[in-house]
Order: structure tokens, then sequence, then C-alpha cells
């Protein structure tokens, strides 16, 4: 996901305050970080948005910042992850949402309603943290230390995370007929 | 346990896989890239004003009004009887003195960023 082209991107904001370069950036990284978004907030579309908005303007804004130790996409599911959970502090909403109404909002010109109403299903029975771990390992591919560097949480502890999410996961995944 | 751990793992793989694409763009990006320019816009304009006021008050600190005042009757003087004594192209470049010539410079990088900042709005709007 991350190249020598981000950093060559983000010098060219940094230093010759390139805006063109930015937007390169956004439209190379929209669709992981709006994902993210989506799936913490298990299918709520315009929310997902107005947060991932946010996190790109914060991650424009603190650009300079940004030091070339951890990659870019790290960086950025960095600020994502605390958009997220400052959001979360400031009102309770996920807990109230309704999951197929949620994914049938955003999926209401789709086909797959009752795919993406799984997915949704699967993941609102997972604790935050727990869904914000499963997601960025087996959605994003992220490795654990990098999940680690992302929620400034130990690696035994994103273990832990993962195990137990993957157990609900795996549970409620067989009892709707995945398994093979 | 070991086992059942790594078919947990491949189920939830091949869940996702199965399940998760690639969000289009549909004018999110630009969407972005609009309210960056706008907030670029608003704190350059409040560099403006900060600097511009700046300026100002320097120029009222520094008595700038009298120098004016000074350097363009010392001008005037100078075009009135320039052609008579040549002396006294000396006598006015010896009278320009630090003060106006701080002056001067204020005035003109006022000038010239107001300059610079018509040609970055009207070049850089994307």
């Amino acid at each position: 996901m991350n190249s020598p082209n981000d950093f060559w991107l983000i010098t060219q904001i940094v230093v010759f305050n390139r805006v063109s370069a930015f937007n390169t950036l956004v439209k190379k990284y929209q669709s992981p970080i709006r994902r993210f978004f989506l799936h913490q907030t298990v299918g709520n579309e315009s929310l997902s948005d107005d947060l991932a908005q946010e996190t790109f303007i914060k991650a424009y804004k603190n650009i300079q910042h940004f030091n070339k130790r951890s990659s870019f996409s790290t960086w950025l599911y960095r600020i994502a992850y605390n958009v997220f959970y400052d959001e979360v502090r400031s009102r309770k909403v996920y807990n109230n949402l309704d999951t197929s109404e949620a994914a049938y909002k955003m999926h209401i010109e789709t086909k797959d309603v009752d795919t993406q109403l799984d997915v949704y299903a699967s993941l609102k029975g997972l604790k935050e943290i727990e869904r914000t771990c499963i997601m960025l390992r087996y959605i994003e591919d992220l490795s654990i230390k990098d999940i680690a560097a992302i929620t400034k949480i130990p690696e035994g502890s994103i273990k832990s995370h993962i195990s137990r999410g993957k157990v609900k996961m795996a549970t409620y995944l067989k009892q709707n007929g995945y398994e093979k | 346990m070991d086992m059942k751990n790594k078919k947990e793992d491949e189920l939830l793989r091949s869940f996702f896989k199965s399940h998760t694409k690639e969000i289009e763009d549909n004018g999110f990006s630009e969407k972005v890239m609009q309210q960056i320019d706008q907030k670029r816009q608003y704190n350059g304009r409040l560099w403006e004003v900060i600097s511009y006021g700046t300026c100002l008050l320097l120029f009222f600190l520094l008595d700038g009004t009298n120098a004016f005042v000074n350097l363009f009757s010392k001008t005037y003087n100078f075009f009135q009887l320039t052609f008579k004594d040549t002396s006294l192209l000396t006598t006015l470049a010896a009278e320009l003195n630090t003060t106006i010539i701080l002056h001067i410079l204020i005035v003109g990088g006022v000038f010239i960023g107001l300059l610079v900042e018509y040609l970055r709005n009207t070049t850089t709007t994307h």
C-alpha cells in the first residue's frame, strides 16, 4: 500500500506547498480509509464520509509532523483511529445503530445488500477495539506491529483482541452457513 | 487448538475477501480538496491581515507620514533646482537617511505582497 512515491508526494506538499500532490494521496487512500470508517460505524455511509474527510483534513494540517519512521498509510490510519474514537467519545451512537437499516441505507442502490448486511452484522457482534483490530488485520491486511503502532496498544493485547474477535466472528459465520 | 485457529483464520480471510471491495471515489476527493482550499484561503487571509497590520503599525510608529512628506518635498525641490545646480544631486542622496529608506521598504513590501497575493490567487486556485 505504501510506496516511495508517497514520500515524494509528501515532500512536494511540505517543501513546495503543492496541494495537487495531496490530492493524489487522497485519491490513493480514500478507499481504505472510507472502508475503515464504514466497518467501524457498521455501515453508516454519511458519517463514514464525514469522518474520512476529517481524517484527510487533519492529515493535511499535520503533514509536516509526519516522520518517515512509519509508512504514510500507518500514519493515516492512526489519525483515522483517533478521529473515530474521538467521535465515539463525543457521541455514543453506534451501539444503537440498527445494522440492517445501516446496510440498507448504504447499499440501497446495489444488489449485494445481503452480503454487506452479513459483514456489518458480524462486525456488530464485536467490541469496538476488537472490530478495529479484526478489520485492520483481515480486511486491510496489516501486520500486528502496524496495528500496534496505529492503536498505541501493546502487540500482546492486539493479539488477544484479534483472537477474541476471531472466535466471535467465526462462530457467527458458522451459524450463518459460511463454513466450507 | 492450533488447527482450529488456522481454520478460523482461513474462514475470516475468505469471508472478508469475498465481501469487501474498493470504494469508488464519486467526488469524495474533490470535496476534501475544496475544504482544504477554503482553509488555506482563510489562513492566507489571516496572515495577510497580520502582515499588513504590522506594516501599517510600523509605518506610523516610525513617523512614516512625516518622513514621506519630507521625501516628497525634497524630491520636489530637487526637480525644481536640479537643472540649476548639479551638486544638489549629491546633497539629496546624503539626506536619504536610513529612516526614509526603511519607510520605502515597508511600503514597497506591502505593494509587492499585494501583487504576489493577487498573482497567487489568480494562478493557483487549483
